[in-house]
């Protein structure tokens, strides 16, 4: 180490800065996720389950645009649908639009049932608006897909081309349609877009605009409160060269594994800046602080390293391996951002230990131990804190124990919901249009069922298209349900035309219902009917149209319509559930389960951390009363308040539980090396003396993670406040509970003696 | 069985073969042989609309010195393939009396092999077949129309039995001109080449 912090400084800082070029260039090169695929589980049968949807029906990510006209059924209102569905259709990568303008109803013709256009020529036609609403009242199916209740509202479903390894056609298909939503509309017109597309859209161009904001404020915030505590410009510099080339290493390795920025990782960058600098600031803290004695510059350095060495590589431990459970999580996102923390952290230690003591040893001790009057007020604060610790123990644990009952009454209001919508603010044109649509027009999200017959014969059968019309009336009945897309609708329009009768029923013998799929099979709209019912009639689609909901209300609706189908339908068909909702449903509820094993991991490699450093099974206990309080109140919060557990705040208590529990490791390190018989002497001194490093290591962190608040999307704003405000409670714990604990410990020690 | 039992079946045996024979056209002895297919050649084949998405096919046949177009139509939605058979006919022979009658013959056809079908049982293979001959052999020009079984051997249709169900006697003029439309919508050919196709007509 001497070499190091003599001969070796120039070669190390060359090497570095060779290092650190490298994997900055790979940094800079991180691109932003377009298909939030890593926010999905790999979960095999669910995702062989939606490519067999997907190959059978096509995608279910079709895109909703609503157009508000107040003479929608007039000539001006069905001219601009109709224009605007041509020239959507004309965009790339659009494979169809349809819409109130190209709608077809089933008729009865000369030879039976056949097409005829919704919206028939000639515009101009006095009688148009009683003409077509007698056709909307005629097909109910209509409204709420194509036109809203109250006949202002348009809905054009615009169907994607589906072409894989293509990242960009989509998002240019969003930026023309927000394109065309931008222009200038007749006065009472507007348009509005929602769709799965539009989300993931709009997520990609969230975390980049994030990167933009979080990284500089990041620095900017981190900067100013070392500035603040330390007065000098080292202070500054040192920790925040740490930062730097932590910072570049651990995105650079994200890069190079191939890796693309999601919504979970794109807060890697500023929470690897807040976990990069507690070594630092540790080592330039005791710098400051050592006596004057110790002159020789290498000495006083090798000093300091040796006091923090084994407080801080302990501390960093416990922090990555806190991040290191999240590699149990289901979601690949999630995996990604524990590994890449915990790397980070490790580097910091490394880059720390290294950076640091050899930045300072180009510099000239201070002659005098640094003294500024925050610290004398921070120093009087803190023995008060240390004083009520050691004279009411009781008191200090009676209080803390109370706010932790009381927020273990919050814990059972805690719901597991994932809202793709309500994610983001509600500022955004996603938020506003999609909840405008849901409004006005069908449910803006769906959630897929799938029927088939087990012997794999087709669906052609009265008794198939019975069980099918039940089930479809079974959906129609629950709450939060707008509509069913299926065949059934279109069977009963087939059977009114080749009826000639008035009434959409089914047909109601053999002969009518073969022949009714017989007339789909030649009909010309195949492309259509493809996405109701399979080629061979083997297996058919229930598209469900739900209100804009969380996952708290799909998953138990989704399991409810579930046992539905299997009970209409009866052992000799299969009923399968799927759709993009339906598996965020699936991996919102598998990922707080895996959460829970995340934790529970966490939990266990920190005892056993803490445990190797205290070499005391009771000392390890106490260590943990101060670290589970201020998760358990972070949860009963998060249940009061009503914020939902979902990707970003599930990860919290994993997270959170190995950065909070380093300053319990220093300040029983602390403890412990000063204790010289004297509990109460050896609190005071250890709450005063190590005090101001953790109230600033806790500011910077605290700080650093609410930096996130400033992001696009709520779970992870929740995240980055949340764990802030555990660190500044679990920061109280140690300066309350953890002293109290020792008192009580000790006093128990000294009667057992 | 007891005689009582015995009595009533021969009984509605008795009431039930006019109905089934009144089914069944009856054919005039001069037309009989020109609707005799076990003496026809296949001249020429082709499938309509198209060989991907065929509803049927059309025949140039020669039964002895009888030319006929004969279409074959096995399809599950005939209603729908006579529904176009009978707009195509009022198109090219707009107020025509004979047109008219062929229409009306087509469509009570087509009813009456579609009323074949059972309503409440599941058959395998709900394609309804129908043939349709326009026939002009000496002395005569006749069109008939009825219903077939058939088996596909190696994908080729052959009919194992045929059954008469209507039968018109137009003019002879309409029988040929609509011989020689018929051909060349199906052959996909301009009405010059119809001829070489037909070959001298009786």
């Amino acid at each position: 180490m001497t070499w190091l912090l003599t001969r070796g400084r120039v070669p190390f800082l060359s090497a570095l800065l060779a290092l650190t070029a490298f994997f900055a260039v790979h940094a800079a090169r991180i691109g932003v996720e377009t298909n939030n695929e890593s926010l999905n589980t790999q979960e095999a049968e669910q995702t062989a389950r939606y490519d067999r949807f997907k190959a059978t029906f096509g995608s279910d990510e079709d895109l909703l645009l609503a157009v508000a006209h107040p003479k929608l059924l007039g000539r001006e209102g069905l001219e601009l649908v109709d224009a605007l569905t041509g020239r959507i259709a004309r965009i790339d990568g659009v494979r169809r639009v349809f819409s109130l303008s190209n709608a077809q109803q089933i008729v009865s013709g000369e030879s039976g049932a056949e097409m005829a256009p919704v919206v028939a020529p000639p515009l101009d036609d006095p009688a148009l608006a009683i003409r077509i609403r007698a056709v909307l009242d005629r097909n109910p199916d209509f409204t709420g897909l194509f036109v809203s209740r109250d006949r202002r509202v348009a809905g054009l479903l615009i169907e994607i081309e589906d072409r894989p390894g293509d990242e960009r056609y989509r998002a240019a298909i969003i930026d023309a349609l927000r394109g065309i939503i931008a222009e200038p509309h007749a006065e009472g017109v507007s348009l509005h877009l929602t769709g799965i597309a539009v989300q993931k859209h709009d997520v990609s161009a969230f975390i980049e605009q994030d990167q933009r904001l979080l990284m500089p404020l990041a620095v900017a915030v981190l900067a100013l409160v070392l500035a603040v505590f330390f007065r000098n410009w080292l202070g500054v510099l040192l920790p925040l060269g740490v930062t730097g080339v932590t910072s570049a290493w651990t995105l650079g390795a994200y890069q190079l594994a191939g890796f693309q920025l999601n919504a979970i990782t794109s807060l890697l960058p500023p929470i690897l800046m807040v976990l990069s600098l507690p070594v630092s600031v540790h080592l330039i803290q005791g710098w400051l602080d050592a006596p004057a004695a110790s002159i020789n510059r290498v000495d006083r350095i090798l000093g300091v390293m040796r006091w923090v060495v084994f407080p801080c590589f302990f501390c960093s431990l416990t922090t990555a391996l806190g991040f290191s459970s999240l590699v149990t999580s289901s979601m690949p996102a999630v995996r990604q951002f524990g590994v890449f923390a915990a790397l980070g952290v490790v580097l910091s230690f490394g880059v720390g230990m290294t950076l640091v003591p050899v930045g300072l040893s180009f510099l000239a001790p201070p002659a005098a131990a640094l003294r500024s009057p925050q610290h004398r007020l921070l120093r009087r604060l803190l023995a008060a804190s240390a004083a009520a610790a050691t004279e009411h123990p009781w008191r200090v644990l009676a209080v803390f124990s109370a706010l932790t009952a009381v927020s273990f009454a919050g814990l059972p209001l805690l719901h597991n919901n994932t809202d793709l919508v309500r994610f983001l603010k509600r500022a955004a044109p996603l938020y506003r249009d999609t909840l405008f649509i849901d409004a006005n027009l069908t449910g803006s999200i769906t959630l897929e069922f799938v029927s088939a017959r087990r012997d794999g014969t087709p669906l052609t059968s009265l008794d198939a298209v019975r069980r099918m019309a039940a089930f479809e009336q079974a959906v129609l009945a629950h709450e939060h349900v707008t509509g069913v897309g299926s065949i059934v609708p279109v069977l009963r329009q087939i059977q009114r035309a080749e009826s000639r009768g008035e009434q959409l029923v089914l047909p109601d013998n053999e002969r009518d219902a073969a022949y009714a799929f017989d007339l789909l099979e030649a009909a010309p709209e195949q492309d259509l009917i493809r996405k109701l019912i399979a080629p061979d009639f083997t297996s058919a689609r229930f598209n469900v149209r739900v209100r804009a909901v969380g996952t708290a209300i799909a998953a138990p609706l989704a399991d409810a319509i579930l046992a539905d189908g299997r009970r209409l339908f009866g052992d000799d068909y299969i009923v399968t559930a799927t759709g993009a909702l339906y598996n965020v449903a699936q991996d919102s509820n598998r990922l707080v389960a895996s959460q829970v094993n995340s934790f529970s991991l966490a939990l266990l490699l920190v005892v056993i951390a803490i445990g190797a450093l205290l070499r005391s099974v009771r000392l390890t206990f106490i260590a943990l009363i101060p670290n589970l309080m201020p998760i358990a109140w972070t949860g009963g919060l998060m249940g009061a308040f009503g914020i939902d557990l979902s990707t970003g705040t599930a990860m919290i208590a994993s997270a959170v539980i190995g950065v909070i529990v380093d300053d319990t490791i220093h300040y029983m390190t602390d403890y412990r090396r000063v204790y010289r018989g004297d509990p109460g002497d050896a609190i005071r001194r250890t709450t005063t003396g190590i005090g101001p490093a953790l109230l600033l290591n806790n500011l910077v962190l605290v700080l650093g993670f609410w930096v996130g608040c400033f992001g696009s999307f709520k779970p992870t704003i929740y995240f980055s406040l949340l764990s802030g405000a555990t660190m500044i409670t679990a920061m109280l714990c140690d300066l309350f509970v953890t002293p109290a604990c020792l008192m009580l410990f000790d006093r128990r020690q000294a009667v057992a003696a | 069985m007891r005689t009582g039992h015995l009595l009533l079946l021969v009984f509605v045996m008795f009431l039930a073969w006019p109905s089934a024979a009144r089914a069944q056209e009856v054919v005039p002895a001069r037309l009989a042989p020109w609707l005799d297919a076990t003496t026809e050649r296949v001249v020429e084949r082709a499938y309509v609309p198209s060989a991907e998405s065929k509803v049927g096919e059309v025949r140039i046949l020669r039964r002895s010195q009888a030319t006929v177009v004969e279409t074959l139509l096995y399809t599950k939605v005939l209603s729908r393939v006579v529904g176009e058979i009978c707009k195509k006919e009022l198109a090219n022979w707009p107020g025509n009396s004979d047109a008219a009658r062929y229409i009306e013959m087509l469509e009570r056809v087509q009813k009456q092999i579609w009323s074949r079908l059972p309503t409440n049982q599941r058959v395998s293979d709900r394609r309804q077949k129908l043939w349709i001959d326009f026939v002009v052999a000496p002395g005569v020009a006749f069109i008939g129309v009825g219903a077939f079984e058939m088996e596909e051997p190696h994908g080729e249709v052959r009919v194992k039995r045929r059954e008469l169900l209507a039968l018109l006697e137009p003019s002879p003029e309409y029988v040929r001109r609509n011989l020689r439309l018929i051909t060349a919508d199906a052959f996909h050919i301009e009405d010059a080449a119809v001829g070489p196709l037909l070959g001298p007509l009786p």
